[in-house]
């Protein structure tokens, strides 16, 4: 039962691999706070950067996904003026297409009684139920409640601060109405996008308000199964070089492009983030290394094997990654949600992105790796002496035809002297010598 | 018992043209229960051929006979666990863990041996115990006085009840008080458990506790005979 609880690796019971931590610790707890602080600052930076770049992208992507659902294509207008609502309807009657669903997106102004924001006004109509997107399907669920107003994602009511059954003013192309809250969408509905920049509301409705009555700014197209190119061409025909056809998500590729340049210096901090947490992390271990070769040498005296050393200091730079990097983390994401916070201003008047975090596991995931990563190759350095070990009477081994185990591990350089005695004879005073060091 | 063998023991150190005849053919046969004294000068080998029986280094002739085995080929895991399990290395720098206990640094050894705590500590108690650490035995390095120091070496190297008792210049930092008690204890602790010993030191006082001595001079052995011969061969200040 104990080898269950407690089993031997390398013949160290793991128990005392903790044990031997907990005194290392003990004896040098400034050495380890220096080394565990920089790996936490450098998964901290990763991982903030991570996290804020992870969430500007999600909100917009899962609130596109959301609407267009299971739209394949846009017949999207070239004009902020739209196109009318008849040619929404004769691209629904193209053969080949199963749905087709007007939206109209304006960008106005909201004010509530705590503020103001520019947000995107989203008109739907209840044929984008078909699609089967999840906010999609809510939109349309709440069209009859809708009806007469708006909905808000619960980031966007709170700033505002207009609850349901609230009044908010809605500016757009000169225009300012007043409309009733309806509904408040949380992020059981809207995941990430629940902070989104958007307000909802029937298509009529957004159409009133944006003084664009009859008018939409795309429809979404699903084809009907096997029918896809078909669709394509007999859209790219109703187009006739007035609109554009394009992939219903085309708005993430459009975000994707104006992200590059802030990508490439996200980028960039990130691999400055890593570097300085190496950094940070290497100097501290640097300063323990002394320390470190001591120990190696006293526990190699005393009849430790180069498993078990690698597994004893291996041990250490793993707890020391694992809880430095989990302190990262959450350092990081306090970073994400202050510091790294703010999309960029031209972004957010165009695209909905939103400021809520979107966590993942592998993110995080990524993030502790490359602690650990970090803290186990600064301590692999005294490790490395372990190559030097004692070396035995290689020259005999090989003039018996048997060169021994320990004549392998220690090293190339011997085995490729071989051939030349004087050679071997060298390197071998010199490895000698290094293990006399011990 | 197995007595300790070293035939033919050759160790040089080559530089540039320059060749260090560290160990140059010592054959030297330690019996189970008898501790053996090394006296030398500094660079007279004395360590060296320490590390060679201690399967720390390898030797470039001759064999180390241990146990019915050549520790000299042995591979360097079977050399760890020579050492793990059948060498108790007793030396002159203490290399104990500040924040661990007297106790704690005693039984350093047996994590590798694959004991637990428990266990570890269970073994280790009683040979704090024989070395009067008893009532120590919850102190800090920095707490203790040197002789106490080296008691605690002395209790790691035993704790794990070698076959092979190694000490190099176990008295070094000690003074005459405290000198003669360790090689006195050493003395005992091979012939109780009939185990051979090997003694590296500078200490004059070794005379009246070894059964033989030597004297290593540029790599080569000889029995000493007289007192002054080797107080001549190993000046107190020295180190080898």
């Amino acid at each position: 039962m104990s080898e269950l609880l407690n089993p031997r690796i390398a013949g160290v019971r793991a128990s005392m691999l903790l044990y031997l931590y907990g005194r290392r610790l003990r004896a040098h707890p400034a050495g380890e706070l220096l080394a565990g602080g920089g790996v936490a600052i450098g998964v901290a930076l990763v991982f903030g950067v991570l996290l804020a770049n992870a969430s500007l992208t999600s909100s917009a992507s899962e609130l596109v996904h959301g609407l267009t659902g299971s739209a394949r294509y846009a017949l999207v207008a070239r004009s902020p003026r739209g196109f009318g609502e008849g040619v929404a309807q004769r691209a629904g009657e193209l053969p080949g297409v199963q749905v087709a669903a007007p939206v109209l997106r304006e960008n106005v102004t909201v004010s509530g009684p705590r503020g103001l924001r520019a947000l995107q006004l989203i008109g739907v109509s209840p044929s984008v139920e078909a699609l089967g997107g999840q906010a999609a399907r809510q939109y349309a669920e709440a069209g009859v409640l809708l009806s007469g107003g708006v909905g808000l994602p619960a980031g966007v009511a709170g700033v505002l601060g207009a609850g349901r059954g609230g009044t908010v003013r809605i500016a757009s192309g000169g225009l300012v109405h007043a409309a009733r809250v309806k509904v408040v969408l949380g992020g059981g509905v809207l995941g990430s996008a629940a902070a989104s920049p958007v307000v909802v509301s029937v298509l009529s409705f957004a159409q009133a308000l944006t003084g664009l009555r009859g008018r939409v700014g795309e429809v979404l197209i699903r084809p009907q199964p096997g029918r896809a190119a078909q669709v394509r061409a007999e859209l790219e025909r109703l187009a006739g070089g007035r609109l554009d056809v394009r992939a219903a998500d085309y708005e993430l590729g459009l975000l994707a492009q104006a992200l590059s340049p802030s990508r490439r210096s996200t980028s960039l901090f990130e691999a400055i983030g890593v570097m300085i947490g190496f950094l940070l992390a290497l100097n501290a271990v640097l300063l323990t290394v002394p320390e470190r070769r001591r120990f190696i040498a006293e526990q190699r005296m005393q009849g430790y094997d180069a498993r078990q050393l690698v597994l004893l200091l291996g041990f250490q730079a793993l707890a020391l990654g694992l809880a430095a990097s989990l302190v990262g983390v959450v350092l990081g994401d306090v970073l994400a949600g202050t510091l790294f916070r703010r999309a960029p201003e031209f972004l957010g008047a165009a695209f909905p992105v939103g400021t809520s975090a979107a966590r993942r596991p592998g993110t995080a995931l990524i993030a502790i790796a490359a602690g650990v990563l970090a803290a186990a190759m600064a301590s692999a350095l005294p490790l490395l002496e372990l190559r030097a070990l004692p070396w035995t009477s290689r020259a005999r081994a090989a003039g018996a035809g048997r060169p021994s185990p320990r004549a392998r591990s220690g090293g190339s350089r011997c085995a490729a002297g071989r051939s030349s005695r004087s050679r071997s004879r060298s390197c071998c005073s010199r490895r000698g010598r290094r293990s006399r060091a011990v | 018992m197995s007595a300790l063998e070293l035939r033919d023991l050759v160790k040089h150190y080559r530089g540039r043209g320059e060749t260090v005849r560290a160990v140059d053919g010592v054959s030297l046969r330690i019996a189970a229960g008898e501790l053996v004294a090394l006296y030398g000068p500094s660079g007279s080998g004395k360590s060296t051929l320490l590390m060679l029986v201690a399967g720390l280094l390898a030797p470039e002739g001759g064999q180390v006979l241990f146990g019915g085995r050549d520790v000299g080929v042995l591979s360097a895991r079977q050399s760890a666990a020579y050492r793990r399990e059948e060498v108790g290395l007793i030396s002159q720098e203490f290399h104990l863990i500040p924040a661990a206990s007297a106790l704690d640094n005693a039984l350093m050894k047996l994590p590798a041996r694959g004991y637990t705590l428990r266990e570890a500590r269970a073994r280790t108690l009683p040979w704090l115990q024989r070395l009067g650490l008893a009532e120590r035995a919850g102190h800090r390095p920095e707490q203790l006085s040197m002789g106490e120091r080296q008691r605690v070496v002395i209790a790691r190297a035993l704790a794990a009840e070698p076959g092979l008792l190694l000490a190099d210049e176990p008295t070094g930092n000690l003074d005459s008080v405290r000198t003669r008690e360790i090689l006195a204890l050493l003395r005992a602790l091979c012939r109780e458990r009939a185990i051979p010993g090997l003694l590296v030191t500078h200490d004059p006082d070794a005379v009246e506790f070894a059964d033989r001595v030597f004297t290593l001079r540029d790599g080569r052995l000889r029995e000493s005979e007289s007192e002054s011969e080797r107080v001549g061969a190993a000046p107190i200040a020295s180190r080898g």
